[in-house]
Parts: C-alpha cells; sequence; structure tokens
C-alpha cells in the first residue's frame, strides 16, 4: 500500500511536467482561438479582437493562463470550450462511453486473436505456418490504418452493404428497441474494430510468441513434460501464465489510448468519441478542451502504469513491493 | 541391461547451418540394474547431450538407445516418465513460479491417486525436507532446498532411473554434501537408478558404481571405480584424478 501511494505522488511532478508541455506546444502553435471567429469576418475591429482575446484571458502573459489553469484543474474544472461556450469537461464526459465502448471491444478482440496466434506460433515456431502468419502479420503491420479503414468502407460498407461506414447509431435509432439498438450500435462498431485489430495484432503476437518462446525453454516446462503431461496441460497450465506477465506491462500502457481515443479512427469514421472531439479541438484551437483530453491521457497513462505494478504483483506471487 | 546405448551420434549445426559440431561420435556403453553411473568431463565433452537423449529431450544422429531392452522411442508418454526422470542443474528453473510447491510435486502423480499427500510425504521425508512446504512457492526456498525437492518430485514417479543433470553444480558445500547423502540413500534403496553428471570426480568416486569420462564427445574411459582409479595409462584420466587430488590437499 506504502508503494502505492509513493507512486501515486511521485507521478504528480510528471503530470505537471505534461501538462506544462502540452499548454506551451498548443499555445506556440500558430493561429490564436479567436482567429477563426474574427478573421473571417470583415467586420470585426481590431478592438473587437481585443476584446474577445480578453474575455478568454489570452492577452494574459502564458505562465499568468497556466496558474490560472491549473487552479481550474485543482476542483477538475478544465474552463469552458472556445468553440460553443460548453465546460470543456461535459464536453470530454459525453464522448467517453463512445470512445470506451469502441476501444474496449477493440483490445478484447485484439487480445483473444493475437495471444493463441502468438502462442501457436511460438509452439509451432519455423514451421510454415509459423513463417506464413509472421508474414501475413507485419503485412498487418505495415498497413497504413487510414488506408485500411478508406478500403472497408468501400468495400464492406458500400460495394457490399453489409456495415454502416461511419457514426455510432442509425437516424432511427431512438425507435428501436433495446435489441436492435444494441445489434445497431453492434454493426457501426464492426469496422472501426476491425480495422484497429488488424493493425494491431502484430504488436501483440508477437509479445505472446516471444514470451511463450522464452518460457517454453526453461527447466520447468521440461520437468513438466518429464510428469508425462500432454502438450495441453503444459501449455495452459504452465507457460501460459508465465508468458502472460510481461504482456500485462502492454495492456496497462494501453489504458490511456482506450480512454484517449483515436484521432484517425474516430475522424475516418465519424465516430463520436474523444478521438473526434480532440482532432477538432486541435484544428479550432480550442485550448480548454485540448488540454482537458491531454490531462487526461495523462492521468491514465500514469494510473496505467500503477494498475500495471499492481497486476505484477497478483500474477507472480515472487513480486513484493517495498 | 538397464540402459545400453550403441553408436550413438549426435552433432550440432552452428545457427548458419554451414559448420556441424560432433557433440557424440560414436558412443557405445551400458549400464546394469542398480548401478549407479557418473558421468565426468570438461565442458563441451557432450556430458549434457548424452543425458538429454537419454531423457528423449534431444534426438539423435545415429545409433541406438535402449532402456530395459527397449528403444527409447518405443515408449508411451506416460510410460516413458514412469521409466525415466531429470533433474535439472538450475534449481532456481526447476519448478514453475507461478504455482505453489504442493502443486507442482501433486502434478507428478496420477490424478485419480487416493493417497497423494501421504506419498509426498514420504518422498519429502527421504529428502529431509519438512511437510509444512507445500503451500509455499520455489521462491521461498534455497537453492539447495529447491534441489532435494526436485528430486522428491522426479521420485514421487518412482521412476527405474533418474537422470541429474550437474546437480551439484549451482549449490554451496552444505548442500553439495546433503544431496550426495541422498543420492546415496536412493542408491541403497535399490529402486532407483542414478545416472549423473558432475565435475567433481570425489563425488562420483562416492556415489557411482561405474564412470564414463568423455572428452570432444568420445569415451575416453569406461569402468568402475577401481578401474579408472588403477588404470593410469590414459593421460585426462590422470590429469583429472590429479587435479582432484590437489584439490583435496
Amino acid at each position: 500500500m506504502r508503494y502505492f501511494i509513493k507512486r501515486i505522488i511521485s507521478s504528480i511532478p510528471i503530470l505537471l511536467g505534461i501538462t506544462l508541455l502540452t499548454f506551451a506546444v498548443m499555445h506556440i502553435t500558430p493561429g490564436k482561438p479567436t482567429d477563426i471567429m474574427t478573421d473571417m469576418n470583415m467586420k470585426v475591429s481590431a478592438q473587437a479582437k481585443d476584446r474577445l482575446q480578453k474575455l478568454y484571458g489570452l492577452d494574459k502573459p502564458l505562465h499568468i493562463q497556466y496558474a490560472q489553469w491549473l487552479k481550474r484543474f485543482v476542483f477538475f474544472d478544465f474552463g469552458t470550450s472556445f468553440k460553443d461556450s460548453r465546460p470543456a469537461r461535459d464536453k470530454i464526459f459525453e464522448r467517453l462511453p463512445a470512445t470506451i465502448l469502441l476501444n474496449f471491444a477493440a483490445l478484447f478482440f485484439t487480445c483473444i486473436v493475437a495471444v493463441p496466434i502468438g502462442i501457436y506460433c511460438a509452439v509451432k515456431k519455423d514451421t510454415f505456418i509459423d513463417k506464413g502468419l509472421t508474414v501475413i502479420l507485419f503485412v498487418c503491420f505495415s498497413i497504413p490504418s487510414f488506408w485500411l479503414a478508406l478500403m472497408f468502407m468501400i468495400l464492406f460498407g458500400l460495394q457490399l452493404g453489409l456495415v454502416p461506414i461511419s457514426g455510432l447509431y442509425s437516424f432511427n435509432f431512438d425507435d428501436m428497441n433495446i435489441f436492435m439498438q444494441i445489434a445497431d450500435i453492434s454493426k457501426h462498431l464492426v469496422l472501426p474494430v476491425a480495422v484497429s485489430v488488424i493493425v494491431s495484432l502484430a504488436t501483440l503476437s508477437r509479445y505472446a510468441r516471444s514470451g511463450m518462446l522464452e518460457v517454453l525453454k526453461q527447466d520447468y516446462i521440461k520437468t513438466a513434460y518429464a510428469k508425462g503431461l500432454s502438450q495441453k496441460q503444459v501449455i495452459f497450465r504452465h507457460a501460459l501464465k508465465n508468458t502472460l506477465l510481461p504482456m500485462i506491462t502492454i495492456i496497462g500502457l494501453s489504458i490511456p489510448a482506450l480512454i484517449g481515443g483515436s484521432f484517425i479512427f474516430e475522424t475516418i469514421f465519424s465516430y463520436p468519441g474523444i478521438g473526434r472531439l480532440g482532432y477538432e479541438a486541435v484544428m479550432s484551437r480550442d485550448y480548454p478542451v485540448v488540454m482537458g483530453i491531454a490531462t487526461l491521457s495523462a492521468v491514465l497513462t500514469l494510473l496505467g502504469n500503477i494498475i500495471a505494478d499492481l497486476s505484477y504483483k497478483i500474477a507472480d506471487p515472487r513480486i513484493k513491493y517495498r | 541391461m538397464l540402459i545400453s546405448v550403441k553408436n550413438l551420434t549426435k552433432n550440432y549445426k552452428t545457427e548458419s547451418g554451414k559448420v556441424t559440431v560432433g557433440a557424440l561420435k560414436d558412443v557405445s556403453f551400458e549400464i546394469e540394474k542398480r548401478k549407479v553411473l557418473g558421468i565426468i568431463g570438461e565442458s563441451g565433452s557432450g556430458k549434457s547431450t548424452l543425458v538429454r537423449i537419454l531423457s528423449r529431450l534431444e534426438n539423435f544422429d545415429s545409433g541406438s538407445v535402449e532402456i530395459n531392452g527397449k528403444d527409447i522411442y518405443c515408449f508411451g508418454k506416460k510410460e516413458f516418465s514412469r521409466t525415466v526422470q531429470m533433474i535439472f542443474q538450475n534449481p532456481y528453473a526447476s519448478f514453475n513460479p507461478k504455482l505453489t510447491v504442493g502443486y507442482s510435486l501433486s502434478e507428478a502423480l496420477e490424478k485419480n491417486c487416493k493417497n497423494k499427500k501421504e506419498l509426498i510425504m514420504n518422498k519429502l521425508a527421504l529428502v529431509g525436507i519438512d511437510e509444512d512446504i507445500l503451500d509455499k512457492y520455489p521462491h521461498q526456498f534455497s537453492g539447495g532446498q529447491r534441489q532435494r525437492l526436485a528430486i522428491a518430485r522426479a521420485l514421487l514417479k518412482e521412476p527405474d532411473i533418474l537422470i541429474a543433470d550437474e546437480p551439484f553444480a549451482s549449490l554451496d558445500a552444505v548442500s553439495q554434501s546433503i544431496i550426495t547423502d541422498i543420492f546415496i540413500r536412493i542408491k541403497k534403496d535399490k529402486k532407483t537408478n542414478i545416472v549423473f553428471i558432475t565435475h567433481d570426480i570425489s563425488s562420483a568416486f562416492e556415489i557411482s558404481d561405474k564412470i564414463l569420462i568423455l572428452k570432444n564427445g568420445n569415451i575416453v574411459k569406461y569402468g568402475t571405480i577401481d578401474d579408472i582409479k588403477n588404470d593410469r595409462t590414459n593421460d585426462y584420466v590422470n590429469e583429472l584424478i590429479e587435479a582432484d587430488y590437489l584439490l583435496e590437499q
């Protein structure tokens, strides 16, 4: 317990560093949030522009702006969106469920496909199947996700008409009963989840393969075979748990991506999640929303590390934290 | 004959596949039942390859290996596990770190075995380990204790042959002497035959009935302890015995 309290306390300076960096980068980037409202309107005077800057507090020096943001952040207030004057926190939290749904589904399917592939390849090391799967996985890894998304949209959405190509709900979603609503959401998730799984398969399955190969070399595996156990028993009872341990880190570190969302996927599929919100916020220099998403991702990255450490303790009885 | 090895040859290829290294070259020997065989040789002499072949952990290129008159590849998996058991050099890697020692030990017994606990307790008593350890994990034991647990685990199968690959190598002097005593007890018990590798010629003399000396994949000398001690015609054997004598001095 003391270890985790120490870890949480030591994460605070890192979090502050990340927010400071994000804040600085956002403000260094050319263009101001008020430009969108003023530059395209010929009637706006220089005074009106200044007044708008003052209204959003953008006329103050950067360190004052950051201090003000930090003061609000302590109370979990990310400020008001420059775009529609709604609280940034509300905008982020209303997009959160859709992103969580998409990314958890993607992670779940990636794990249940990638881990067995990795383990199978390790058990059948250097065979035709292992080599064939390796080539296929590297092809999947090399395909740009945006291109694959577009190809899938054209093939499965437009030409075959099997699944919807954008959004999360159909236009008549509210008229459907609960089962039809679930089916509708599932259908909308098929393409983004499939693309996400395909491009992330290689990483996880290679980790599973190399982890399994390492475990299979151990003497306790030879001992397990010597006990007369079948290959299935040796793999599932002895090798799998030891293989999955290093993967906890990878899965733990993917937690921020689960919440932070994917700018590319969500934008391409017009998916109403955090990623698309973040993309729109960056394009319109909506500082409060960008800062809110960046901070949320940073908190979750740090939390993901701590959760991974905690999972290690559960998975491996040898680990003791002091 | 308990073990009969005839013209055994094993070659390894380097990673490039261009160079072949002969690990065992036309090796032949036999060992009778109820005899302990000590295998001695310097690093790279082929000792480990030989015991790995005897344990079916490795295939060989040519020759034949028989146990109780039967080709080792004619044994079924379960039958072989009741015939040959092996313990490894590194006691830290012999047990699954995620499973309790009790689980690892009980796994060696058949699923429907009724007196599992009693059998485990008997073997633990043989290796001098208290019975209240079943819920502990391997990392909670010292190297010597783990090696004793590994012997207990192997003996639970009541094998005809217990193969030990340098069982003393990573242990302190006290643990080495405990393991030596356990081997002597197993030998007296006359149920299980021991084949073991060691660098320590004095341990080999203490435990073995017969000694096999290997060098560069060839048998330099094979015989009883008296044969080895009295035949001083071979330079390599002389060197080994003299080195041991100097160490003891």
